[in-house]
């Protein structure tokens, strides 16, 4: 490298051997320079970007638990009505006769399925075929007219929300051998 | 880069994490559990189920659900006899001794039945991730041995997982708590009670490396024998009130277990709790409901007979690593029955030592899991070394009050700007003080550094606009500019050791914000409402002075009566006074609103009016919130 090259000159002027050699340390050390520069620059980003992430996550979960904390609020508010129907029930059950008090109930029972309803609550069938996916086997039995490995009843209704379960239905199932 | 996923594939229930951008987070599965039921089931017409729904139809093809098969990873026939007698599925001796499940006729080998659920995980990872999932770590019990942990190795080779490393469980969760971390040799004692096992492992760290000294336990000991004591008591107290044996009732018993499970739930977190379920069971003499009160003096009373049993592994394993309690320098619990606080006390009685707490019990073995894969793959974090701010950063504004611009436990570097204005009329300069804490009020913290704004050009107070912006750098050092937008005047300071506190100072400091907090709040209340009753004086004496003609004299009069009423309470710094006397200026000025009003509204029709009037009050009241800048108006005023 310390030879001189006819390419190394700069614009064709002779130059000795340590002006170039000086000339191009002194070339490299700048693009050296340059490139330390953009390294520490693009570092420097990276670090940002790495801790805006950062910071933009811990937000988010803030955020989250905010959300959930708040999104039983709106479902809960809904749901008050319904207590108050219950206690007037209570009431009711103390002064007059069942056939009115049982009438009461039922419809409390029907503005809860309302509210349930509203927020996309359906019940699971429970009809037809076990299956495991909405189901829930308790037990099995044997059960007439109904075909095995079919829901022979249900023990506590199942309900999803869209195809999310929210609880599979609690069934008996009808027993393999028990047409037999 | 393809992500590889930690799995802890536990007897009852397994789990998986992921580092995503160097912080582990749980995959839920795709029903949207956290955990996944440890269980397959072969149905009859031919289908395999996994997971939630394979759990849900045990009782109708009991030979054919396959559970705890990690009992039976890498064992012999022969060492399993007890363990087959449990289990309702048949377990038969493979050709070359080991055991193997036998469905229909077919036999499985432990690791294939262990795969499928390694599958299902792994497609679940995909689909929450949206990319292939290939490579993973895979965690199992301290004692297992080679066959054991060849087993799981093979079960996810058959799953099509390339598994990069097998973890000790206890290992992992020491990890989730990054006590590899800490830079000196320890001794761990990892606690893990678990659905139906218990482990008690006690570890060594050196270099790095973490060495299992000894392990024990008790095989058939977890939360559902908690469970199962707890339904004995309620159906023993059922029958001594009612006369009706629940136990025989399967579907009373069922909702007797799921109570008993939220009821040792709850008494983690409260004294005593009440333990409703109408309608349990009917008599010809009507429904009969099932009311009892269960405390947690109660439940430890219960329990107590199985928590004894964890004594004696957890002195076993102490012993046979040549320890004395006094050794173990850590603590880590596993496992949901760990969340007890009758647990936790116990094996605080035992070591002497506070367990670490914090990572969900259920989960830190997968999260260690996912820890330990991210260290094989070389993660980005490990070289980014990212740091937080420990403690909040702002300015003191009108008040006193401190304005945090970047709130404490922000990853750093970070900027942050705001613009704020002056108090007061052609005010000349600004004082940037530069704070940091966690009290409201900026007496209560730290002063970081101070610097002046000087050539503000003379304007009415909230006009000016102000620009100051933070900026930490990735060395911790907090570069704070003031920028005059007015002017494009600026000013900066540089401080250097902001976050140079040790840990000790900065909780120091926490606390002592959190003692003076009350006072503080009380002192920012004060303050708001003596800017607020400021600058309604301001802004209504000079309305006044605009619209003075269109008034009666004498509303005009008492407008300037509480004018100088609100001033005087002013001094008092006597909240209630301060806001009653603003309340009556308010209502005084009403006449004046008015005509303000009337005002604009005319202005509205015709040319624009020449300055200030109705618009100015207005843009004075925006800025009020974020008017700041210094009480001291002897050092402000020309």
């Amino acid at each position: 490298m310390t030879d001189e090259h006819p390419e190394t000159a700069v614009d064709g002027e002779p130059s000795s051997p340590s002006t170039d050699a000086d000339r191009s340390a002194d070339e490299l050390l700048a693009r050296l320079q340059d490139a330390e520069r953009d390294h520490e620059k693009a570092m420097d980003d990276l670090r940002r970007v790495a801790a805006d992430f950062d910071n933009y996550r811990k937000r988010v979960a803030r955020e989250q638990t905010q959300i959930l904390a708040r999104s039983g609020e709106r479902v809960v508010a809904k749901l008050l009505p319904v207590l108050d129907d219950l206690e007037r029930a209570l009431d009711a059950a103390e002064h007059h006769e069942e056939v009115k008090v049982l009438e009461g109930v039922r419809m409390t029972k029907d503005a809860l399925a309302a509210v349930l309803a509203s927020e996309g609550v359906e019940e699971i069938s429970a009809d037809g075929p076990f299956d495991p996916h909405v189901h829930e086997a308790l037990m099995t039995q044997p059960a007439e007219g109904v075909e095995p490995g079919h829901v022979a009843h249900v023990i506590q209704r199942g309900y999803r929300i869209g195809d999310a379960v929210l609880r599979p239905a609690r069934v008996v199932v009808a027993e393999e051998r028990g047409e037999e | 880069m393809a992500k590889t996923i930690g799995i802890d594939l536990g007897t009852t229930n397994s789990c998986m994490a992921v580092l995503e951008g160097g912080e582990p987070t749980v995959i839920p599965n795709a029903e949207g559990g956290r955990t996944t039921p440890s269980v397959v089931a072969f149905t009859k017409d031919g289908q395999r189920l996994v997971g939630a729904p394979a759990r849900r139809q045990q009782v109708t093809n009991p030979e054919h659900t396959i559970f705890s098969i990690k009992r039976f990873m890498g064992r012999k026939w022969d060492e399993v006899s007890e363990e087959m007698t449990i289990v309702p599925y048949a377990v038969e001796q493979g050709e070359n001794g080991d055991a193997r499940v036998s469905v229909e006729g077919k036999q499985y080998a432990p690791p294939e039945l262990s795969a499928m659920i390694l599958q299902k995980l792994r497609a679940d990872a995909e689909a929450f991730l949206g990319e292939p999932v290939t490579d993973a770590v895979v965690t199992v019990p301290a004692y297992f041995n080679n066959a054991q942990r060849e087993a799981t190795k093979d079960a996810g080779k058959i799953a099509g997982l390339n598994v990069l490393r097998i973890v000790n469980e206890p290992t992992a969760a020491a990890l989730a708590y990054g006590l590899d971390k800490e830079g000196v040799d320890q001794t761990i004692l990892v606690f893990d009670l678990g659905g139906g096992t218990f482990d008690v492992s006690v570890l060594e760290l050196g270099d790095g490396v973490f060495e299992v000294k000894s392990t024990n336990g008790d095989n058939h000991l977890g939360g559902d024998n908690f469970d199962k004591a707890i339904v004995d008591w309620m159906s023993a107290e059922f029958k001594k009130d009612q006369g009706i044996d629940l136990s025989q009732d399967k579907m009373a018993l069922q909702r007797l277990y799921e109570a008993a499970e939220k009821a040792k739930i709850e008494l983690s977190s409260t004294m005593t709790t009440q333990i409703n379920l109408p309608f349990i069971t009917a008599t010809p003499e009507g429904p009969k409901h099932l009311d009892l009160q269960l405390t947690r003096a109660k439940l430890q009373e219960l329990t107590h007979d199985l928590l004894e049993r964890t004594v004696g592994p957890t002195k076993q394993a102490l012993a046979d690593a040549g320890l004395d309690a006094s050794k173990i320098d850590h603590v880590v619990l596993v496992g949901g029955m760990t969340r007890m606080p009758a647990v936790q006390e116990k094996v605080s009685e035992l070591i002497g030592k506070e367990p670490h707490k914090g990572v969900n019990p259920d989960e830190v073995v997968a999260v260690g899991a996912a820890i330990q894969a991210g260290v094989l793959k070389g993660d980005v974090k490990d070289v980014l070394l990212l740091d937080v701010t420990p403690l909040s950063l702002g300015i003191e504004t009108k008040g006193g009050v401190m304005t945090k611009l970047i709130e404490r436990n922000t990853t750093i570097p970070t900027r942050k700007a705001e613009t704020f204005s002056t108090a007061e009329d052609n005010q000349p300069s600004v004082e940037i003080h530069v704070l940091q804490g966690e009290s409201e009020m900026a007496t209560f913290n730290k002063t970081l550094g101070k610097f002046q704004l000087v050539g503000i050009a003379p304007a009415p107070r909230g006009m000016p606009q102000i620009e100051v912006s933070f900026d930490i750098d990735a060395n911790g050092i907090i570069h704070v500019n003031a920028k005059d937008l007015g002017t494009g005047n600026e000013q900066q300071i540089r401080i250097e050791g902001g976050s140079g506190l040790s840990e000790d100072e900065v909780s120091r400091m926490v606390t002592e914000a959190e003692s003076h907090a009350e006072e503080a709040h009380r002192l920012h209340e004060l303050a708001d409402s003596k800017n607020r009753a400021e600058q309604l004086a301001y802004q209504t004496e000079k309305a006044l002075a605009e619209h003075r003609e269109k008034l009666d004299a004498s509303d005009a009069g008492t407008i300037e009566g509480r004018i100088m009423e609100v001033r005087q309470a002013l001094e008092t710094n006597d909240l209630a006074d301060i806001n009653a006397k603003a309340t009556a200026l308010e209502q005084a000025a009403q006449p004046l609103a008015q005509a303000v009003y009337a005002d604009a509204q005319q202005a509205a029709s015709g040319p624009p009016p020449s300055s200030d009037g109705g618009g100015a009050t207005d843009e004075v009241v925006e800025d009020a919130d974020y008017e700041v800048i210094d009480e001291d108006e002897a050092a402000k005023t020309p």
